[in-house]
């Protein structure tokens, strides 16, 4: 092992903490997989490196990269801590119908006087004694960190940062977040809510990262410690520590370029499609041709709340490994959503699985190969249900079993019965999925493969002989992966804007997709232009078929396992901003909506160009708090236009200046 | 006669503007035990339609399109009161029309509200010169399924824009449908602004609020 210092990358993910350790041009030299304690995320952490260190020495550890769930978590499980939202501008009517519906959280909500048109100017002059008067009242109510939201703030922010210097002066120690810092979206309440889960999550954040550098410390690690973004860039402890709302999702961000790396793609070269299948649902992201995660601006609903941060783009449907297979009326196979046990698994951990499959084969009402096994959830009161739960006790049953006595009505909706009653967990559905297909064909031998046979026939047909059945499960396979295929095709459409999320070209798409199945086809090839890498357990299984179907070829990286640790090690600085300038109509000339206030000129050219003068060092000191160390800056203009009066003229919308910050000491 | 072709009479009565006949039509209509639903349904407002098809293609002209306008709202409004029609036509939906601040043209707005009335829309005329927080107000309170933004000047056109970023800002923008129109007014502006629906004039914005409206569904 030579000297060299390298990066330890981790992803505390909701069930298991991966950690790896990269050196010598990024090569992995360590993993590890820990089962994450929620209640105590630091010693897991802890454990995690403690391993890491048996074969790695401890002063080769020069960075610590994070990535965690615990914003996400504590967003959904609303165990931020109790924060003060000060709301200026905002209409009280409309501010007692958003506390009412819950959508500021545990956060205690004043009010005051001030705010701003969606032109930018003052609606209303801010009112500083109420801020101040605002901020005592929040106090007393021990808020352990205040928000601040104005109206159309993200068009003017002055009376956000105004009230934000009155309160560092009046209370320094507390920590105060201000929603145009956070989200550059309309939405004034989204905006709010967004502030107030961030001033909640302060507290929190700092103690995880705080308890992370007492854990590197006792390991003899004199490392810095960065944190992961949910847009998949890499900031400072620091600045993590007051904008800890942006590192939700960040996680699977860091899965998405761990994947990339692994897989080997260079920079510059083409967007890539990462996808991620699971048990039951399949995630697609899409990295562009620099690696970085797309964006959307919308935001991200986080267990109900809507929190208006940037964050990766993720498509997330429901269909794994563990999915069930169901004959429709029309005889078409319907793949998911639903999860269920796959019936192997089911076999080797019950051998009476194998019997009960036997009897549906033979029975003449027995057209779907399920097993129904006793849950932990309770009964919802109702009488079949209650006679089904008694059947249960004694163990594992079929349909037609559970059906056996009860009324025709019951008989013949048995089915949706059971399937509510999975819902709740009052039952559990062992039944035909993917991973079944795999055992019968023999390319998954983790399982004896006779349940899975007899399942298959029952699906195929009555009277399935085994080379029957093996069709079949090659026919499922098959459908996995155009399903597969199919979704991301759509999603590269979709994000092209060349259909919307709900177009009619679908049939279309599914035909191009099965033409080369068809010997006289309609001559559609689909062709993305995109590395497609597969990762999850069953991708090897899959991803190779579906990007054919693409015209392409898939990458299956191997460390695909810690690939969110890998990707929080090969994570770096990078920040966007995006510059609005409107033409101002009543008085002529155009107005540029800084970071810190707007600004009116009689020329467009005069008022790009002093905003990049002005906007350049600000980004830089920005990129400096947030841990770049040498930013680069690009920069782009966009003058949007629209043709008018039957084509006679044009108009002019806005002009868009984008910043692109990227860190060129990294 | 049976009823189809006492619809058939009434559609070629509007469009010849022959209120007589058309009243005659109705009462006759009425006379036969036909549902006074159906004869607005099947009869008014197909003829309405089609006139505002004749105008689109310039074969008919603005006072001619009013005048069928107003025959339909009076057959409606007899037909209302009457029998309580009105209480049973499950309307299409609610609209709000508005000409945008700084811009005091009325004909075409009213037309659109006219025509989107005898169509079966329930409209709520907010009149000229509205600024946006104006109609912000005006949808808490009413909860319109659509809201139509008519602006005659290129130099007006920028409160369309406007008026979306309020609503946007006041979490309602996906509460409702917005139209834009106006002479100036293309659908691509209406596009790139993020308007829902764009129509040349009144007939045809009838059937892109339609349209827009089964999506929503």
């Amino acid at each position: 092992m030579d000297g060299t210092r390298g990066i330890l990358g981790i992803d505390a993910g909701g069930t298991f903490t991966d950690l790896a350790f990269l050196a010598n041009g990024k090569i992995v030299e360590a993993r590890v997989k820990v089962p994450t304690r929620h209640d105590d995320l630091a010693a897991t952490i802890g454990e995690g490196i403690d391993l890491i260190l048996r074969e790695v020495d401890a002063w080769r550890i020069g960075d610590v990269h994070l990535a965690s769930t615990l914003a996400t978590n504590a967003t959904v499980e609303n165990k931020t801590v109790p924060s003060g939202l000060i709301l200026i501008g905002y209409d009280e009517e409309d501010i007692k119908k958003a506390v009412d519906r819950n959508l500021f959280g545990p956060a205690e909500v004043e009010s005051v006087p001030g705010g701003h048109d969606e032109k930018g100017n003052e609606k209303e002059p801010l009112d500083e004694a109420k801020v101040i008067e605002s901020s005592d009242a929040l106090l007393e109510k021990n808020v352990e960190g205040i928000a601040i939201s104005g109206y159309f703030s993200v068009r003017n922010p002055t009376h956000e940062i105004r009230a934000k210097e009155l309160l560092k002066l009046r209370h320094p120690n507390i920590s105060i977040t201000c929603g145009h810092e956070l989200a550059s979206e309309l939405d004034a309440f989204k905006r709010a809510a967004t502030a107030a889960i961030n001033a909640g999550l302060i507290p929190i954040i700092i103690k995880l990262l705080e308890a992370v550098k007492n854990v590197m410390h006792g390991l003899g690690i004199n490392a810095s410690l960065s944190v992961v973004k949910g847009d998949g860039s890499l900031v400072s402890a620091e600045w993590a520590e007051s904008h800890p709302v942006e590192t939700v999702v960040s996680g699977p961000a860091a899965s998405a370029m761990g994947a990339r790396f692994l897989a080997g793609v260079k920079k510059s070269e083409r967007p890539s499609w990462i996808v991620d299948i699971g048990g039951t649902t399949t995630d697609i992201i899409c990295l562009d041709k620099h690696g970085n995660p797309v964006l959307k601006n919308e935001g991200a609903s986080i267990g109900g709340h809507e929190i208006l941060v940037k964050t990766i783009d993720i498509r997330t449907f429901g269909l794994g490994g563990d999915s069930r297979i169901v004959r429709t009326k029309d005889g078409s196979l319907k793949i998911g959503p639903r999860r269920v046990i796959p019936l192997a698994v089911a076999a080797s951990e019950e051998p009476s699985v194998v019997n009960m499959l036997r009897e549906i084969e033979t029975s003449p009402s027995g057209r779907e190969p399920v097993i129904v096994f006793p849950g932990k959830g309770k009964c919802s009161g109702m009488p079949a249900e209650e006679r089904i739960m008694k059947k249960l006790a004694k163990g594992p049953a079929t349909l037609e079993y559970l059906a056996h006595g009860e009324k025709i009505g019951v008989v013949h909706s048995i089915g949706q019965i059971i399937d509510k009653m999975d819902e709740r967990g009052a039952a559990v559905i062992a039944a035909f999925t993917p991973t079944d297909a795999l055992t019968v064909l023999r390319r998954l031998d983790k399982w004896d493969n006779q349940a899975s046979s007899i399942g298959a026939g029952i699906l195929a047909s009555s009277h399935a002989n085994a080379a029957e059945a093996e069709a079949f499960c090659l026919d499922v396979c098959e459908a996995v992966s155009r399903n597969i295929a199919w979704e991301v095709f759509r999603k590269a459409l979709c994000d092209d804007g060349l259909i919307s999320k709900n177009s009619e070209y679908d049939s279309h798409l599914k035909i191009g997709l099965r033409s080369r199945e068809l010997e006289t086809g309609p001559g559609i090839t689909l062709h993305l232009n995109g590395n497609m890498i597969g990762v999850g357990a069953p991708a090897w299984a899959f991803m190779e078929r579906a990007a054919s179907m693409l015209s392409e070829k898939a990458a299956l990286p191997e460390d695909a396992p810690v690939g969110g640790a890998v990707g929080a090690a090969v994570g770096t600085f990078f920040m966007r901003h995006v510059l609005l300038i409107t033409p101002l109509v009543k008085t002529g000339g155009f107005r540029v909506h800084l970071p810190n206030g707007i600004k009116d000129f009689d020329d467009l050219e005069k008022a790009a160009s002093d905003s990049v003068n002005f906007m350049i060092p600000w980004l830089k000191s920005m990129a400096a708090e947030a841990g770049g160390t040498a930013p680069e800056i690009e920069w782009t203009r966009k003058d949007e236009v629209a043709i008018i009066s039957g084509g006679a003229r044009s108009i002019h919308l806005w002009t868009r200046i984008m910043f692109n910050v990227e860190d060129g000491g990294a | 006669m049976n009823s189809q072709e006492l619809f058939n009479g009434m559609i070629n009565a509007l469009i010849e503007l022959d209120k007589d006949e058309v009243l005659n039509l109705v009462a006759k209509a009425l006379a036969d035990n036909v549902r006074p639903m159906d004869i607005l349904n099947g009869g008014i407002t197909v003829g309405l339609q089609q006139i505002g098809e004749l105008f689109s293609e310039g074969e008919v002209f603005l006072p001619e399109l009013l005048l069928a306008a107003d025959i339909a709202m009076g057959v409606m409004k007899d037909l209302s009161d009457r029998f309580g029609v009105g209480d049973q036509i499950e309307k299409r939906g609610r609209c709000i029309f508005a000409t945008v601040e700084g811009d005091v043209h009325d004909i075409g707005k009213s037309l659109v509200c006219m025509i989107f009335s005898a169509s079966g829309y329930e409209v709520l005329d907010a009149g000229v010169d509205v600024p946006s927080q104006k109609i912000i107000d005006m949808i808490k309170e009413e909860k319109p399924d659509v809201v139509g933004l008519s602006s005659l000047l290129s130099t007006t056109m920028q409160a369309q824009r406007e008026f979306i970023e309020a609503a946007k800002e006041a979490g309602l923008r996906d509460s409702f449908k917005i139209m834009v129109g106006g002479a100036p007014v293309s659908r691509e502006w209406a596009e790139k602004i993020g308007a829902d629906g764009y129509a040349e004039d009144a007939s045809s914005a009838v059937v892109e609020v339609d349209k827009l409206l089964e999506q929503r569904v």
